[in-house]
């Protein structure tokens, strides 16, 4: 784990590759959560194919920009895969949340990830896909979250990472399962930032919601970012994990309507 | 008083024109007569917004009546995207229109909708500051929600004294009953 001169020659060597691969795991955790939840993260690496490989991964920690983020590396024999057991302690000595950035140095990698709610009674768990930095979520474009849920049963968090070294900002609009729009939460997101947003439909609202969606975009060109929700069972802490889906491109607002006033009178 | 009331809305997206009702250029009068259905005694001018969404006729406190109406269609959102492109050739003008439906109904000759060119000129020729020269009309056959539409409509005034003071109106519009009701604008522009 250093910052320093490790993480440039990485830098450097990957910028000689070019194009190399980048996934994100867009949330994961070493830290407590609402109602006695204790969250933890697995993540699993795998070298693609025959070929050996060694990858990079970074925790962009959340709420702060992540120019110079925590890193490691490791490598992995041809067909092996790697364990890395509550990763954010682990790995970075870190008690917080953030997103992982997965990059690999040599050779090709699958990610998958798992943070679960570690009670003493059992594990509940989320899979949390590890993404390909070309499938995030870019500016022009809105993105749906469904299947929300905010109520004395269940809460909403919705997260985001910054995938550019830019500033961006975001909007997400909370909607009724019958699309009435309860309200809008801005975001801005610093450079390469995750941030989570617990329990978002009580920002907008005091009533329950059981049956919600959100609709994200960015205002900013050349905004890309990763947007998901986690929904927590209140009493037994299982999540699920929903990432963001496109919706579809974000409409030119139409123009005022045009009001043509016409007279019929006699000539003369 | 019309002219009064296109003063007092010059900087709002309104526009007041008027027409021969004896002689009246293109099928706009029609919208009229479906708003108002059967029956009862009718008496000028016959007045209507949003193509007969809204109509008024005879006698009437008209200010504070036709301010209303316009309030009141000012407030309705648009229900369609228009482009049109204007080209003078002569003594007509070609217009390039491109119609997309954002409303949440197919447009199409079931319910009416019609794209219409109106062209009027500055002119104080009976009652009004703004005189409709010709007008027409297109069906539009069948455009679902979000798509577009093309038309190339060709129209050649008659009578105008300044072509500079020539101006058009293209206005899309359908009759949400089906064949029976008012008619509704979807939008309308103004050059």
């Amino acid at each position: 784990m250093t910052r320093s001169l490790r993480a440039w020659w990485l830098v450097v060597l990957v910028a000689s590759l070019g194009g190399a691969q980048e996934l994100y795991v867009p949330a994961a955790a070493h830290n407590s959560g609402a109602a006695g939840t204790v969250w933890r993260t697995d993540l699993e690496v795998k070298a693609k194919g025959d070929a050996p490989a060694s990858f990079t991964v970074e925790l962009l920690e959340e709420r702060t920009a992540n120019d110079d983020p925590l890193s490691a590396t490791f490598s992995l024999e041809p067909g092996a895969s790697l364990r890395l057991v509550d990763v954010v302690d682990e790995v970075f000595a870190f008690e917080g949340s953030g997103a992982l950035r997965l990059s690999a140095v040599e050779g090709e990698i699958l990610a998958t990830s798992r943070t679960y709610n570690n009670d003493p009674n059992g594990t509940y768990g989320q899979y949390i896909p590890a993404f390909e930095a070309e499938a995030a979520a870019e500016h022009g474009y809105e993105y749906v979250l469904m299947q929300l849920s905010s109520s004395a049963s269940y809460r909403t968090n919705v997260g985001f990472v910054n995938t550019t070294d830019a500033t961006m900002e975001l909007e997400i609009d909370l909607y009724t399962a019958s699309a009435v729009l309860l309200g809008s939460v801005p975001a801005t997101l610093r450079p390469y930032e995750m941030r989570q947003i617990p329990n978002i439909f009580t920002q907008v609202t005091s009533q329950a919601v059981d049956d919600g969606y959100a609709i994200v975009r960015t205002s900013t060109q050349g905004g890309r970012y990763f947007a998901y929700a986690s929904v927590v069972d209140n009493l037994s802490g299982d999540a699920i994990f929903i990432p963001a889906q496109l919706e579809g491109p974000i409409g030119t607002p139409l123009a005022p309507r045009f009001v043509v006033f016409e007279a019929f009178m006699r000539y003369g | 008083m019309v002219d009064q009331l296109a003063d007092e809305y010059a900087d709002d997206p309104v526009v007041f024109i008027e027409y021969d009702v004896d002689n009246p250029a293109g099928n706009r009068i029609n919208r009229w007569w479906a708003a108002w259905g059967s029956g009862g005694s009718v008496y000028l001018p016959l007045i209507m917004v949003d193509s007969g969404n809204q109509i008024s006729n005879g006698s009437v406190a008209f200010a504070q009546r036709y301010r209303a109406m316009i309030n009141a269609a000012l407030q309705r959102p648009a229900a369609a995207r228009l482009e049109v492109d204007r080209e003078r050739v002569g003594n007509s003008f070609q217009f390039d229109i491109a119609l997309t439906n954002a409303s949440d109904v197919t447009l199409s000759p079931a319910n009416s909708a019609m794209l219409h060119v109106i062209v009027y000129e500055e002119a104080h020729v009976a009652d009004t500051d703004r005189w409709v020269r010709a007008a027409t009309y297109r069906s539009i056959s069948s455009l679902p929600p979000g798509e577009t539409a093309s038309f190339s409509v060709e129209i050649a005034p008659q009578g105008v004294v300044d072509w500079d003071k020539v101006h058009s109106i293209v206005l899309a519009d359908y009759r949400p009953g089906g064949s029976t009701g008012a008619y509704d604008t979807l939008q309308a522009v103004h050059e």
